[in-house]
């Protein structure tokens, strides 16, 4: 059976705030358990243990973190850097930004999704020397 | 109370997709009147027009609604008792389909704008939390060249390292000058607000106006940065960035989309000749608002007889 893709998995790297920051502790200290990650996050925004174990997990099921069972928890670590979900993310955006289903939420300076020939590019460039020249500068 | 909200919903649903029919099928001669003016009023225009059937179906089945209004606006005419009336299906189940289609088209919508809503608060919060602040933008940390502004209400910009790198500082300012025109104009609630008032209407009938609105909306941003800039630079900078992006190793089956192909030439050629745009004066368009509302207002006797007619032929008039 074919499964419709849902809005909520519609950007494939889509993480939640409390996800992001569990990210962000195990790229500053890898090999953490739970209690660990818990201790780790801001006190402003301190979780439960079970909703970390909870994001551990699901971060665990999209593959973003690696765990070893020691004892009778895991120790996770990130399976992807920063620089590495950044540019998954960036990826996920060009390619919706490509499908129109981005065009409500951002607006991009020029087209990611589209290219020109060389030719249309250099034409493009002696339109804008033979106006460039006319006006003798357009300032 | 069920017979006035049902006829409600149902005058209101069948004008919205009757209007929203109409302007599509004029679209075609009336585009060339929206490129022929200065983006600024275009990109605004285009945007009434598209968002027009949904207001005016809205506002002319409250006008036919409101005895004050009916007093005022619709010719004096009798039924049984000459009363003062409103148009009413005297059918309970037309009147219960028409609340059940209105309450499903009002879920629709909604549904769809809060998942909006949703996905953009998620990849804010995404990217606001792996980048960082640098003066007017959010500086992300990827080599891959991207510029955006991301959000509806207080959209902010973002820019990667890559593009910040490869330009230089006057492609830079332009650049800067263009997304804080998208974010004075919130030109993505625009971009929304189209998207959900054309919904009646087929994907591939709106989508055209969609694309149009977007370039529009390019285009009235280009045009902000030139005022500081210069139509040329901007021009240059335009062909500089996409000549950046095509350089880099492509993420997408390039080619697929005939409107983004041409969306650069496009704007780049209504710089060049950004004299040939008719600038609109302000008492134009306040005329132009004045003619709507007199429009508008004019609607209400013809709707509230042709809404007599199609209930007459369902069901008896009240």
């Amino acid at each position: 059976m074919i499964r419709k893709r849902s809005s909520s998995n519609v950007l494939p790297n889509t993480l939640g705030e409390l996800e992001l920051v569990v990210l962000e502790a195990l790229w500053q200290q890898p090999h953490l358990d739970a209690k660990a990650v818990c201790a780790r996050i801001p006190a402003t925004r301190q979780p439960s243990l079970s909703t970390v174990q909870s994001a551990l997990e699901r971060l665990y099921r999209k593959e973003l973190v690696e765990r070893v069972k020691s004892g009778h928890a895991y120790t996770y670590s990130a399976s992807v850097s920063r620089s590495n979900l950044l540019g998954r993310l960036m990826s996920d955006v060009i390619h919706l930004l490509h499908d129109g289903r981005l065009e409500t939420i951002l607006s991009s300076f020029v087209n990611v999704a589209a290219d020109l020939d060389e030719s249309s590019l250099n034409e493009l460039e002696t339109l804008i020397a033979r106006k460039k020249g006319e006006l003798g500068g357009d300032r | 109370m069920i017979n006035s909200i049902g006829s409600f919903a149902a005058i209101w649903l069948t004008l919205w997709l009757l209007l929203s029919i109409v302007f599509a099928l004029l679209y075609p001669l009336t585009r060339r009147l929206f490129n022929a003016l200065h983006p600024r009023f275009g990109s605004t225009l285009l945007l009434y027009y598209w968002v027009a059937p949904f207001l005016v179906s809205l506002v002319s089945a409250a006008f036919l609604f409101m005895p004050s209004a009916e007093i005022l606006l619709v010719d004096s005419h009798c039924h049984q008792d000459c009363q003062s009336h409103v148009p009413l299906i005297d059918s309970v189940v037309l009147s219960w389909f028409g609340i059940v289609m209105g309450s499903l088209v009002l879920l629709s919508l909604s549904v769809r704008l809060l998942l909006n809503i949703r996905r953009s608060r998620q990849l804010r919060s995404q990217f606001n939390f792996l980048s960082q602040p640098r003066g007017d933008f959010q500086a992300i940390n990827s080599p891959t060249p991207l510029v955006f502004t991301l959000g509806w209400w207080n959209p902010c910009i973002y820019m990667s390292e890559g593009m910040y790198e490869a330009c230089s500082g006057t492609d830079l300012s332009v650049i800067m000058a263009h997304e804080r025109a998208h974010q004075e104009r919130r030109d993505n609630l625009r971009m929304l607000l189209a998207r959900l008032c054309s919904a009646l209407l087929p994907r591939r009938w709106s989508g055209r106006m969609l694309e149009d609105l977007q370039l529009m909306t390019e285009q009235a941003c280009d045009f902000r940065a030139a005022e500081k800039f210069g139509h040329v630079t901007v021009a240059e900078t335009l062909l500089k960035v996409k000549r950046l992006l095509q350089s880099q190793p492509s993420p997408l089956p390039y080619g697929a989309l005939a409107f983004a192909e041409r969306e650069v030439e496009i704007r780049i050629m209504a710089l060049l000749k950004q004299e040939q745009r008719v600038f609109l004066q302000s008492w134009q368009m306040v005329l132009l608002g004045i003619t709507t509302l007199t429009l508008l207002l004019l609607m209400v006797s013809p709707l509230h007889h042709a809404s007599e007619w199609v209930i007459a032929l369902l069901a008896p008039v009240h």
